[in-house]
């Protein structure tokens, strides 16, 4: 972990050197610091307050030094299970980019665990990192040489070692896996607009397999 | 929602330039991906709101006004309401000169006119409006979809209609908030990047295009920075791209960045950054943060120490 930086002056960053150091972090200062917000990037996590503070980075400090960082056992979260129709456009060519059949990586997709790392890029939009091993050399793929310019609700997306599900129509530079019509995001449900939440952890289910088993 | 339910139109829109429905934003929702947005010159807009509905802090829902940042706007009133337009624009009623600055009480009939002259975003606020608000809040914000009259994150349009209640309570909160004075002197900021802010502090930038999603400034190319991971943004965020343009990011810039950032704008000056026009020079200097923050807080404490309440009228 980076000692604490303002960042700007009602918010402090704090970056950190691995997932596990992010989601100790992240929870332990959503604890204790409930009238901040805390968001998560990849490798950093932000506290940001509704005005500035000039005391903030001395809070931040103080509550950084009970956090223990060496902790890898993470709280027990929810498990959120998304039905997925593997029809993706790129279900072929990514599998053919892994060597391995279109089952093969269907199976490999839903198999891992992943987990929210960060939200962010629209309302609702997560960041799946995979949680232990990889089944497939998922950071290996990178994104699309084209992005398409419209991606539809509901798809299932794969590209720099994460997953995504788009949750309203926008660009799009992932490689679409299949699409699912679990909802993501509701702008009218004000206490709970969006399915994922930071820390989440997320399975993928294959409705095909599940109907014919 | 019930009193929603019961409104009626007060205004029709005949004229709109680039026009949004804007508030304070959404606040609480970032960590699930949904940004605050909101007016673009927080001062301008509070000051609009101050003037007709008299002090704003704990308005829940928050008051809305109508950012012009464009053009124009005209209105056909069909009910009476209070108004207050904050910022550099000529406005007419029925033809007639008026004033911007001070509540103003509009009859039933009436033609508002609205030129933006600029610089930066121009406020109208109206005593009676109840827009519908998503997430609670009734802010504009085209990227997301979300907000503004039609409810889906577009523009006002000509033909739309204003809905809310007949209403001329005026608050007599006086016309002492008047237009700020243009950007002088340097913009401050919080340095992120030591290195890269020292160089960046000694350019002088120039302004290329300017949008609620962020201003583009070019200057001498800076040493070309690479992307970084995926990290958290806000507003006044100032991101180096690798064609050596900076970035300021504006309330609906996003919520995550991947290019490098030098530092962020100080709360005090982020409105400045709203103001600024294409062809202007701007420099900024590096500030402190905790002095930056206990004078922000200072400063903010004797605002609302002049802003009458209307319980201080009776």
């Amino acid at each position: 972990m980076q000692p604490a930086a303002w960042f700007g002056d009602r918010a402090v960053l704090v970056q950190v050197d691995s997932a596990a150091e992010r989601e100790s972090v992240a929870t332990s200062l959503t604890h204790r610091m409930p009238e901040a917000l805390i968001r998560r990037g990849m490798a950093s996590v932000l506290i940001e307050m509704p005005a500035p503070d000039p005391r903030l980075l001395e809070t931040v400090e103080h509550h950084l030094e009970e956090v223990d960082v060496t902790a890898t056992r993470l709280i027990a979260q929810q498990e959120v299970h998304i039905d997925v129709n593997y029809n993706g456009d790129d279900l072929a060519a990514t599998a053919t980019f892994f060597d391995v059949a279109a089952a093969d990586l269907i199976a490999a997709h839903t198999s891992q665990t992943w987990r929210v790392a960060m939200m962010g890029f629209a309302p609702g939009f997560g960041y799946l990192e995979p949680l232990g091993d990889p089944l497939l050399a998922w950071e290996s793929l990178p994104r699309r040489d084209n992005p398409r310019a419209q991606v539809p609700t509901g798809s299932v997306a794969l590209a720099a070692g994460m997953s995504a599900v788009y949750p309203s129509p926008s660009p799009g530079g992932w490689h679409l896996l299949g699409t699912t019509t679990t909802r993501l995001f509701d702008p009218h449900n004000e206490d709970n607009p969006a399915l994922l939440r930071p820390g989440l952890t997320i399975r993928f289910i294959d409705v095909d397999r599940a109907r014919n088993p | 929602m019930n009193v929603l339910a019961d409104r009626v139109p007060i205004a029709t829109v005949d004229r709109a330039g680039l026009v949004t429905v804007q508030d304070i934003g959404r606040m609480g929702f970032t960590d699930i991906g949904v940004p605050v947005s909101g007016a673009w010159h927080r001062a301008r807009h509070r000051w609009a709101v101050a003037l007709v509905h008299g002090d704003t802090e704990d308005a829940h829902p928050p008051y809305p006004t109508l950012e012009i940042l464009s053009a124009g706007l005209s209105l056909t009133f069909q009910e009476p309401q209070v108004i207050a337009i904050v910022g550099s624009a000529e406005v007419r009623i029925n033809g007639s000169d008026a004033a911007t600055g001070v509540a103003l009480q509009i009859a039933a009939n009436s033609v508002l006119d609205i030129d933006h002259r600029g610089p930066g975003p121009v406020y109208l606020a109206l005593s009676g409006w109840q827009p519908e608000r998503t997430l609670r809040s009734a802010a504009t914000d085209s990227f997301c979809r979300l907000g503004g009259l039609a409810g889906d994150g577009t523009p006002v349009a000509r033909g739309q209609t204003l809905l809310g209640q007949p209403d001329l309570r005026s608050q007599h909160v006086g016309s002492f908030l008047r237009t700020a004075k243009p950007t002088t002197g340097s913009i401050s900021i919080i340095t992120t990047d030591e290195e890269l802010a020292e160089r960046f502090c000694e350019e002088t930038w120039h302004v290329k295009s300017t949008a609620r999603s962020g201003v583009r400034l070019s200057g001498p190319e800076l040493p070309s920075p690479q992307s970084i991971a995926s990290m958290p943004v806000v507003p006044g965020a100032i991101q180096l791209t690798p064609d050596g343009t900076a970035i300021v990011l504006g309330p609906d810039g996003g919520l995550t960045g991947g290019y490098p950032i030098v530092g962020v704008v100080t709360s005090a000056h982020l409105d400045h950054i709203a103001d600024l026009a294409i062809g202007d020079n701007v420099r900024f200097a590096e500030a402190d943060p905790v002095s930056e923050a206990a004078d922000f807080t200072a400063r903010e404490q004797r605002l609302a120490s002049v802003i009458l309440r209307p319980e201080d009228l009776s």
